[in-house]
């Protein structure tokens, strides 16, 4: 984790921001595009997790937090309703503490790969939890363990592509000169 | 990888092996047939035993209609009026303690019950 002086600030700060919002809108939407049709609905890469991760490296939790906001209502203007708005919400916002946190705690005695796979575990069960208080009933808990699973995997992907980002020079991202990291 | 992602990989697993395992210990169900369940917002809204032939049921919600179909075996979500269509995409569940959800509409279609010998060849 970089140390807080090391943070972006001003207008880079802005810009990142901003570029890594519309780079997670855009991943979203290209994902949608992906013929797949799970047997369980909610199994799916994950891709956007790739973006927010690699910001909780770079910017402070509240800029994060303004980050996944911004993506939920954003997405949910693309493409939804207010049911999917709630759950992909509840799901980013466990998500993104506990992603957090592990970071917080644990800082670099895990790698991107395990924060990932808590957050994808952690965001599937929120859109559960959403669910069943959606649907009054917890039966839709019965597929818990499936997307657990599926969180394992897609979150070792998603947490590698994060680790692989965060071996760029930091120039290449913010366009500023030379390695800020 | 560090030794860090390996437990949580390895935590995520165990807890994901335990869950399943409760759903396998706790999978008798309580009659004889399977019987499909339809809820919606939670409550039940029919009870119907699969008899053997097909069936249709259209349910109407205040967001929009499902058709479910109950075949012989089990229950499928034949129509959704929603664009995801992930009920729909399910297909057919047939054992107990499955479960088929429309999210928008809010319905949940639930199979309770046993079908006897036939449940060992199919589980797991």
């Amino acid at each position: 984790m970089p140390s807080r002086d090391s943070r972006l600030t001003g207008t880079r700060r802005l810009s990142t921001l901003a570029l890594l919002l519309s780079c997670a809108l855009m991943i979203g939407v290209v994902e949608r595009m992906i013929p797949f049709q799970p047997p369980v609905p909610g199994v799916r890469l994950g891709l956007p997790n790739v973006v927010i991760l690699f910001a909780l490296y770079l910017f402070s939790f509240r800029d994060c937090l303004l980050l996944v906001l911004m993506k939920c209502v954003l997405t949910a203007l693309f493409a939804g309703s207010f049911p999917s708005f709630f759950y992909s919400l509840t799901g980013s916002l466990l998500s993104l503490a506990g992603m957090y946190l592990m970071i917080r705690l644990l800082g670099e005695r895990v790698s991107p790969v395990g924060v990932s796979v808590a957050g994808a575990v952690l965001h599937n069960t929120g859109q559960l939890l959403a669910a069943s208080l959606l649907m009054g009933t917890l039966f839709t808990m019965a597929w818990l363990p499936v997307l657990m699973v599926s969180g394992v995997i897609t979150g070792v992907l998603t947490g590698a592509a994060v680790g692989m980002l965060r071996r760029l020079p930091m120039n290449v991202i913010t366009g500023g000169h030379g390695g800020r990291r | 990888m560090r030794r860090g992602d390996l437990v949580v990989i390895g935590a995520v697993l165990a807890l994901a092996a335990v869950l399943l395992g409760w759903q396998w210990a706790t999978r008798t169900g309580s009659g004889d047939v399977l019987t499909a369940e339809i809820y919606h917002m939670g409550e039940l809204y029919l009870e119907i035993p699969l008899a053997g032939g097909e069936q249709l049921f259209h349910v109407e919600t205040e967001s929009g209609g499902n058709v479910i179909l109950l075949t012989a075996d089990g229950v499928r979500m034949l129509e959704a009026d929603c664009p995801g269509q992930e009920c729909v995409h399910m297909g057919e569940i047939r054992r107990h303690g499955q479960t088929i959800a429309c999210l928008p509409n809010r319905i949940v279609v639930r199979l309770t019950g046993t079908t006897g010998e036939e449940y060992d060849a199919v589980a797991g």
